[in-house]
């Protein structure tokens, strides 16, 4: 094993966080390798290339990997009295090779839920802070949605304009209105016009069958062509077995196994863990060593507890007269009432997505 | 761990036989391709056909399973996912076991009626197997070119709207004209000392 730095700085995971990472600092000539366990995806394979797009839907390209089973994927066990439903995909573009697009911002309440509530844990920095961030981010990706909700904070322009309600969301919209409720249509990664070498979208919905034309903002459309431009050494099938440290206890890389399951080792002067909610702590606790047996970044011993879901409901109704619309992504939706103010006795605040 | 070196090690479900919801997943078995029984002799092959179009009969200008090839579906399934193959043969000899003894004759030559009779006490004795073969025969149905055909007709649903996509009629920003002069509704956070709701 080599001793020199491979690159300034080594990224773990090529998912929305990592490859947001490897773009930037490349773009600002740092070197930088990421190591990706998974490979990119053939676009041919996405199920909405085919026919039959439901079945391929819930088999190869199942969200949970104890379904899909990719090469890359490992089993995730999820177990107790209400065990969630894993969603998370292994390849360059992380999870969000499979996700429906939304694309909201946290809101300012959401970093002080400690002082607001009592309850968990203040993030140490504020929404203002992280707002320019949201905007870069969002210009990358080409967010579509419109500036104005009275739910959120006053902002910029979004790159995008908002994606059609369609026929059933009009049918809630002339609900909301007659009713005298809030909407607002969301915010999404979808370009809804051509947008920076990608087309508008076409409205075939079901987004997360994967997006055969590429109007879905995954990471693997967005970042990736420029972070590679910019000459980041991305390193597909490299599966890290554990960060590696120096002397002082500090990490100096990482050592992983590359296609052909020969144990390698990058270094670099910085390493980031971008692996997801699952994969994350999965990896600091496999970094478990003698100078830290209960894994790495674990004095507290929470890593890999404490995990906070997404929690999604869903509201189904047929309809004979609006099933002729195909299928509009577009949605008009409610915030969660925890990030409002307390509505006031006879005002109503609700939606749908 | 991966599940290419540890395939079939892990197992999420407490079963006495292996998950087919979890064993299917890498099967990639294209619907509505013509298409011949590899892993079932001929008998059992007609009896699958039939307890496919007694699961889903024919109505109207939709035509039932066994005859837009589910039953073939199923068995190249199982051709690729060898270890559910044991539980559909055995549910297929059950079917025909319980129709000898109910009826007096096997399941392919029962009336309708009593084939789902039948369908139904094997549904109560081994639910996993009714189960696998109603969610194959789904999957064969419903994604078959020819009921997607008959399903448009009926009600004007296009399952392949997602293959072909459809025109962007842009939001009509007008409808928020109510909604955006409602008062700011987002609880602020003046400062981590101070709040103000």
């Amino acid at each position: 094993m080599s001793r020199q730095r491979d690159a300034d700085v080594l990224v773990i995971g090529s998912g929305a966080a990592g490859a947001a990472i490897c773009s930037r600092l490349a773009g600002r000539g740092a070197k930088v390798v990421c190591l990706e366990q998974g490979e990119w995806v053939d676009r041919a394979r996405l199920p909405k290339s085919h026919p039959d797009w439901e079945v391929r839907g819930r088999r190869y390209w199942a969200a949970n990997p104890n379904v899909r089973r990719w090469p890359a994927d490992y089993p995730v066990s999820s177990e107790g009295q209400d065990p969630i439903d894993v969603y998370m995909y292994n390849a360059v573009g992380g999870s969000q090779i499979g996700f429906a697009g939304n694309y909201w911002r946290m809101a300012p309440s959401d970093f002080k839920v400690h002082l607001l509530d009592g309850v968990g844990a203040d993030w140490p920095f504020d929404y203002e802070e992280l707002a320019p961030y949201y905007a870069i981010n969002e210009a990358e990706v080409g967010v579509a949605g419109l500036a104005g909700d009275p739910c959120g904070p006053p902002r910029e322009p979004l790159p995008n304009p908002p994606a059609p309600i369609g026929r059933p969301g009009q049918l809630l919209v002339n609900a909301y209105e007659k009713l005298g409720w809030y909407w607002w249509p969301t915010e999404q990664a979808i370009t809804t016009k051509a947008y920076r070498g990608r087309p508008a979208c076409d409205n075939r919905g079901w987004c997360t069958f994967g997006c055969p034309q590429g109007s879905l903002s995954t990471a693997d459309l967005t970042y990736w062509p420029g972070a590679l431009e910019n000459g980041v050494d991305l390193r597909t099938r490299a599966r890290v077995r554990e960060i590696a440290l120096g002397a002082d206890g500090h990490a100096v890389g990482a050592r992983y196994y590359d296609q052909d399951g020969v144990v390698r080792e990058a270094r670099a002067a910085v390493t980031v863990v971008a692996c997801g909610g699952l994969g994350t702590p999965r990896l600091l606790l496999m970094s478990a060593s003698p100078s830290h047996p209960d894994g790495l970044a674990n004095s507290s011993g929470l890593v890999g507890k404490n995990l906070m879901v997404h929690v999604q409901s869903f509201a189904t109704a047929f309809s004979k007269s609006l099933s002729t619309v195909g299928t509009a992504p577009g949605a008009g939706l409610s915030r969660p009432a925890s990030s409002m103010k307390p509505i006031p006795p006879g005002t109503t605040c609700a939606g749908s997505s | 761990m991966a599940y290419d070196r540890k395939q079939g090690e892990h197992q999420v479900a407490q079963s006495s036989r292996p998950d087919y919801r979890l064993e299917v997943g890498r099967a990639e078995v294209p619907v509505g391709t013509p298409r011949s029984f590899v892993v079932l002799d001929p008998a059992r092959a007609a009896t699958l056909r039939a307890w496919t179009a007694t699961l889903i009969p024919a109505a109207g200008r939709r035509p039932d399973a066994g005859s837009v090839g589910a039953a073939e579906y199923i068995d190249a399934t199982v051709y690729l996912v060898p270890s559910i193959r044991p539980a559909l043969i055995h549910a297929i000899d059950e079917v025909e076991r319980l129709a000898r003894e109910g009826v007096g004759r096997g399941f392919v030559e029962a009336d309708a009626e009593e084939r789902e009779g039948l369908l139904r006490r094997l549904e109560a004795l081994d639910g996993d197997a009714f189960s696998m073969v109603s969610d194959f025969t789904y999957e064969a149905y419903y994604g078959h070119p020819e009921v997607l055909t008959a399903i448009e007709a009926e009600n004007a649903w296009r399952g392949n709207a997602p293959m072909t996509g459809s025109s962007m009629t842009a939001f009509d920003a007008s409808q928020l004209e109510r909604v955006g002069k409602l008062p700011p509704r987002y609880r602020a956070v003046e400062s981590s000392r101070e709040v103000k709701r």
